[in-house]
C-alpha cells in the first residue's frame, strides 16, 4: 500500500536564508 | 528543492542519501511540518499533510528524530519515552499531572507500553537511568524509541548513525529491522553508506536539491549520476 507520496515537491530558498548563509559564509572567510 | 518527485510504500525500509546540502533534511522537514513547501504536495495515506502542523502530522501516524538528539536530559529514559505515550494518550499531559480519576489505569498502562519501546530498542537495563548519562548510541536508541512510542505507521530517521561507532551502528540495524517487522515503515536520512546499503529496500539519492536516481541499494552502487555526485564531477540529471 503507497503510504507516503511526494509531488513535485519544491523549497525555494527564500530572502532570510539567503542572507544568512552568505553571513555565515562570510564570517568563515569562504 | 526542485520538483522531486517519490513514494514510501508500506513495510518499506527506504533511505534518502545525497551530498551535505543535498536537501534531505529538508524533505524530512517537509514530511514533519517543520518547513513548508513552496510548491508541490506531500500525500500520507493520500491524504494531503502539506499544509499541516507537526503535532497534527505527529497524530496521523508520522514519527521523527533529528540529526542533534533532543532529549529530556534530566529524566529517566522511562520518562522520556512516557512523554512519547502522553502524545497519543487519552487522559492528555494536563490532566494527568493534574491527577484525575482515569488517571491510574492510563498511567499503568503507559508504564507497559513505555517499558515496551525501551525494552524494543535494547535499553530494557537502563529503565531508570538518566537521559543525559547515556553514550551517544543509547541516546539514539532512546529517542527512537519515545518516537515509536507515539505509534506511528511512518518513523523518519535524520541521520541516525551520526556519531556512532561500528557496534553502535550494527545495534542500531538490528534495531531498525526490529521495529520494521513490528509494521513500521520507516525512512531514514542517512550518510553511512553501510547501514544504508544493509537495511534499505529502496534508496533515493538528492543532488543540489534534485532526484538524481532511486532502486534498490546494489542498483544505487553502480549508477554513474550517483558515483559522480560522490566523487565530483559532471551529472547527466
Amino acid at each position: 500500500m503507497l503510504l507516503v507520496e511526494a509531488i513535485n515537491l519544491t523549497k525555494e530558498f527564500d530572502g532570510l536564508v539567503r542572507w544568512t548563509t552568505s553571513i555565515s559564509k562570510f564570517t568563515k572567510g569562504r | 528543492m526542485d520538483n522531486v518527485n517519490f513514494k514510501v510504500y508500506q513495510g518499506q525500509i527506504k533511505a534518502l542519501i545525497g551530498p551535505n546540502g543535498a536537501g534531505k533534511t529538508t524533505i524530512f522537514n517537509m514530511l514533519s511540518g517543520f518547513e513548508k513547501p513552496t510548491k508541490g504536495v506531500v500525500k500520507f495515506k493520500e491524504r494531503r499533510i502539506e499544509k499541516l502542523k507537526p503535532h497534527q502530522i505527529t497524530s496521523l501516524g508520522i514519527a521523527r528524530t533529528f540529526q542533534n538528539t533532543q532529549l529530556f536530559e534530566e529524566l529517566t529514559v522511562l520518562d522520556n519515552v512516557k512523554i512519547g505515550c502522553h502524545l497519543k494518550g487519552q487522559v492528555g499531559i494536563l490532566r494527568a499531572m493534574l491527577h484525575f480519576p482515569p488517571i491510574e489505569k492510563e498511567e499503568q498502562k503507559i508504564h507497559e507500553e513505555a517499558v515496551h519501546y525501551v525494552n524494543l530498542v535494547g535499553l530494557g537495563d537502563k529503565l531508570n537511568v538518566i537521559a543525559g548519562e547515556l553514550p551517544q548510541g543509547e541516546r539514539r536508541l532512546l529517542e527512537i524509541a519515545r518516537a515509536l512510542a507515539t505509534e506511528p505507521e511512518l518513523l523518519l530517521l535524520d541521520e541516525p548513525a551520526a556519531g556512532l561507532n561500528s557496534a553502535e551502528t550494527e545495534k542500531l540495524a538490528e534495531t531498525i529491522y526490529k521495529i520494521r517487522d513490528t509494521g513500521v515503515t520507516i525512512f531514514l536520512v542517512e550518510h553511512d553508506m553501510g547501514l544504508v546499503m544493509e537495511v534499505s529496500d529502496e534508496v533515493i539519492v538528492l543532488n543540489y536539491g534534485r532526484k538524481i536516481a532511486e532502486g534498490p541499494p546494489l542498483l544505487i552502487q553502480k549508477d554513474e549520476n550517483v558515483i559522480q555526485a560522490y566523487l565530483g564531477g559532471k551529472i547527466n540529471a
